[in-house]
């Protein structure tokens, strides 16, 4: 017995210090960067690092959801493009910001519906089913788009563009709030609600919450819903701030959001995560992404950046494990 | 009576199984068909050797998939790695000197590490196969553009690197390539079917905890059908940089996927315990098939991705077990 | 078997009440329950009040038909009344809404989440009582709950915040009793509830389950331990391959009363 009680303490306590050392690595490497390059620790550097972070931010709540729940959504980075891509249409063909906005959300809806589908009720294999998914996507795309943004220049979309340029106070870019806002309102929703709660409670025992009642296609499908909607309006926010919406958001950014997730702690046994956590770790991954390009590094190494993060994350998540 | 029923249930599955079979080979066939159909060139000889010799690296891939999915996981690597190995064999061949099978092995070994990698890193880590492997396929991806700019490496002099994938044999179309990959074809079927090895395979994906029981080292079958995995990756873009002649960059982009597709249409379970080398190759043929033809009748590039997708997600809500 | 052993077993199982207290209303009926090869034509009436023990062998298909009793796996055909009442029951959702509560075999796999903390182990089965302002999650009032529970079915525990996977095989069971019984379902299944565990948390496993039939409830008890069978149900019913052959009441029953029909089909 008292063996046992020092066992839950000892774990207790690992799980009280894992915060700390995920804040303390962003601390750390902003520190390093600095130290190469002392102009990487301004304000206006670390407000384009957060600015460029929104859309990963975004698709990263619905990644930690998923993983919590034991799944993984891999096109969330094409629905993302497609979200863009919609409302970019729809401003073009109608002018009404409004129904750009819906027609992107429709977008988000009709994917993680499909997604959600997929896994709940035909038993699919999440992983690979949404990997072809986005293979399906992209081919989509390529046929609307031929491969090229859709341009959103000039006056005539300014009243949809104004949002992702705005700034709040003179300092603070339109988007970020967004992003900070949001993850306050799912981290709410995953702590004082009944369906957030079950989302812990299927990613723990999906066997123990279907017997005790937990309505498990409906955790399955939001899971997916969530991911896709909030990756579709990301890449309608992104559309809106860089003036066009591109027919592909980076062959990396659901991986980025997913080693985000998993660099803040998340478990990839599923039922424990913390949004707050991974937003600490979406700073983590757009600093040392921003550092590698201010130390003048080309593009291609932050794939390898992206794929080493990730293996070191799962590493130290091992090593917890343990113990 | 219950052994009675043993028997009648074995008997019932071997049908099923067969049955399954069959229909794999009609739909393969019903392609063909409606391919020959809609473009009179595609049934000619000629283009049946060239689909053969099209359909070798992602013949060694989907061998390379269904080892993986017959322990329940998928390689995501493949097509880096078979980039990375083509590329990797033509650079040191023509930037430093390397004897031309000295690099050609050197390109397979660096296959067998990047399997290795993957494999610890699954077992021991306990990271998702995909995750592993689709983060190596990041790095490596990183790790092709720093070496070549994205530029493919030409080998216009080298005769003896062009021997494997272009040296006609016998006056027909078929190549060493095809050799090797019917023979990887031939060695895998036995391994799985003959060997204790292939035995341990086929336990660990059907029930890992059991296979533990009854002392299998699952960690060692999983860093083994990763090398392998691997290596198989390597030796396809290696035979594929020796046909084409040239060490390209981005080969594999789909490699993965088309490969998971054809070991899946085979009849190779989505959870592991369950696979058919033989059918693999007729999986990856209508693949390859439906590429080709796709080709052939002027369908646009980016076509294939939706095409390939679809047929990936049929297959697998196909293969999927659904208790009713 | 030597009175002594009697006696201990006396302890063990706790007062047995005389079969007249047992009430009169049928909690739960179900009615030619049928599921392929592993349950065929199965009919239990279960009594307010009352504990029904359920026998048989290992495979006899006890446990496959409470668990398509309760929705869990699928069934072929099978009626249920519960209170008098039709009820619908295809998911472990509509069970519970009907007011049955299941108490697994397998505690570790689907009794529990070992990973997770004692409080939201105990508040799954009832979120409902934990919410408060707009139908939101209360903090406070799942510690309360938490708290109460632990204290009613004496878990020792360090808190309520300890992760299940900490706990004893008893305590674990004694939590997965608890979560069902204070989410107030009328009827529990509880298969094989002392499975694992030591004998001082048999013992409290035994006297709740009285203290709520002495409440009112229903309780159906699959087991495969004869003696626990004798010593706790107020009625047996007895399987044999999928099929029930014997309803006993248990009055001065001996063993082999009781195993002769568990062998004969």
């Amino acid at each position: 017995m008292t063996l046992n009680k020092g066992k839950s303490l000892k774990t207790l306590s690992r799980e009280q210090i894992q915060p700390a050392i995920i804040i303390l690595t962003l601390v750390v490497v902003i520190l390093i960067f600095t130290a190469i390059n002392s102009s990487f620790l301004s304000f206006a550097n670390l407000h384009s690092v957060l600015l460029t972070a929104v859309p990963v931010g975004l698709i990263a709540i619905g990644e930690c959801a998923a993983i919590m729940s034991g799944y993984f959504d891999m096109s969330a980075g094409m629905v993302a493009a497609m979200g863009g891509l919609a409302a970019a249409s729809v401003m073009h063909a109608n002018g009404s910001v409004v129904l750009a906005l819906l027609a992107g959300l429709a977008v988000g809806l009709i994917c993680g519906l499909l997604a959600g589908m997929c896994v709940s009720y035909l038993g699919l294999n999440a992983f690979i089913t949404t990997y072809a998914m986005q293979e399906i996507y992209r081919g989509i795309i390529y046929v609307f788009t031929d491969g090229f943004p859709i341009s959103l220049f000039g006056a005539d979309y300014s009243a949809y563009t104004k949002w992702g340029q705005m700034k709040i106070l003179n300092f603070l870019q339109f988007p970020i709030l967004v992003l900070i806002i949001v993850y306050a309102l799912v981290a709410l929703f995953l702590k004082y609600r009944k369906l957030g709660r079950s989302i812990y409670l299927v990613g723990s025992n999906a066997k123990c919450a279907k017997i005790c009642g937990i309505n498990l296609h409906l955790v399955q499908v939001f899971v997916f819903l969530l991911c896709d909607v909030l990756a579709a309006f990301a890449g309608m926010l992104y559309a809106s701030r860089i003036g066009s919406a591109p027919a592909f958001l980076g062959e990396t950014i659901v991986m980025e959001a997913i080693a985000a997730t998993i660099v803040g702690g998340t478990s990839l046994a599923g039922g424990k995560g913390n949004l707050g956590l991974t937003f600490v770790g979406v700073c983590i991954i757009y600093v040392v992404k921003n550092g590698l390009i201010m130390c003048g590094l080309p593009d291609f190494y932050q794939y390898i950046a992206i794929g080493a993060i990730l293996f070191i994350a799962v590493m130290m998540q091992a090593d917890r494990k343990k113990h | 009576m219950s052994e009675n029923n043993k028997v009648l249930k074995i008997k019932r599955r071997i049908t099923r199984d067969t049955r399954q079979n069959i229909i794999i080979v009609l739909a393969l066939l019903v392609v063909m068909l409606f391919f020959g159909i809609k473009s009179p060139y595609f049934l000619k000889p000629a283009n049946l050797a060239a689909l053969l010799v099209a359909a070798v690296p992602l013949g060694l891939i989907g061998l390379a998939e269904s080892s993986c999915l017959l322990i329940g996981a998928f390689d995501m690597a493949p097509g880096m790695v078979a980039s990375l190995g083509g590329v990797l064999w033509t650079m040191l061949l023509s930037k430093y000197g390397v004897p031309t099978y000295a690099a050609f092995a050197l390109a397979l070994l660096f296959g067998l590490v990047s399997g290795l990698i993957a494999g610890l890193s699954i077992a021991y880590l306990k990271m998702p196969p995909w995750m592993a492997t689709y983060a190596l396929f990041q790095i490596w991806k990183g790790v092709i553009y720093i070496l070549t700019n994205g530029e493919a490496i030409r080998m216009t002099t080298f005769a003896s690197f062009k021997y494997l994938g272009q040296h006609k044999l016998f006056g027909t179309p078929i190549t060493w390539a095809v050799i090797i990959m019917l023979a990887a074809y031939v060695i895998l079927y036995f391994v799985f079917k003959y060997t204790k090895l292939g035995r341990d395979l086929f336990v660990v994906g059907g029930n890992e905890e059991a296979a533990r029981n009854v002392g299998i080292r699952v960690n060692l079958c999983r860093v083994f059908v990763f090398t392998l995995s691997g290596f198989l990756s390597a030796l396809a873009g290696a035979l594929f940089a020796s046909r084409s002649g040239s060490g390209q960059p981005i080969i594999g982009d789909l490699y993965a996927m088309q490969a998971i597709a054809g070991a899946v249409i085979g009849g190779t379970a989505m959870t592991g315990g369950k696979t058919n080398v033989a059918m693999t190759f007729v999986g990856v043929m209508f693949v390859v098939c439906l590429q080709n033809g796709l080709n052939m009748i002027a369908v646009p590039a980016f076509y294939q991705h939706i095409v390939t997708g679809v047929v990936l997600v049929l297959a697998i809500v196909v293969q999927t077990d659904r208790p009713k | 078997m030597l009175p002594s052993a009697q006696q201990d077993n006396l302890n063990l199982f706790g007062q047995k009440k005389e079969v007249s207290d047992v009430q009169d209303a049928i909690a739960l009926k179900a009615t030619n329950f049928s599921h392929g090869k592993f349950y065929q034509d199965v009919s239990i009436e279960v009594h307010k009040g009352e504990i029904l023990g359920m026998y048989g062998l290992v495979g006899a298909g006890r446990t496959e038909f409470v668990r398509g009793l309760f929705g869990v796996d699928p069934k072929d055909s099978g009626e249920v009344e519960i209170g008098g009442k039709k009820a619908v029951i295809k998911s472990p959702r509509q069970a519970i809404r009907a007011g049955i509560g299941f108490v697994t075999e397998n505690r570790r796999e689907e009794g529990l989440m070992l990973g997770s903390s004692l409080k939201w182990n105990l508040s799954m089965t009832n979120l409902k009582a934990i919410t408060g302002w707009g139908g939101n999650l209360n903090m406070k009032k799942e510690n309360e709950y938490a708290a109460k529970c632990m204290q009613i079915f004496r878990v020792k525990a360090t808190g309520y915040n300890m992760k299940a996977g900490g706990l004893s095989g008893g305590n674990q069971q004694k939590v997965v009793l608890a979560k069902w019984v204070m989410a107030d379902c009328d009827v529990l299944i509880v298969d094989e509830p002392t499975r694992g565990i030591d004998v001082g948390a048999k013992a409290e496993v035994y006297q709740s389950l009285h203290q709520l039939a002495e409440q009112g409830k229903a309780i159906i008890m699959v087991s495969s331990e004869l003696p626990e069978i004798l010593g706790v149900s107020d009625r047996i019913v007895v399987m044999c391959e999928g099929k029930i052959t014997a309803e006993l009441e248990n009055k001065n029953l001996s063993e082999e009363d009781v195993i002769h029909y568990a062998f004969s089909s």
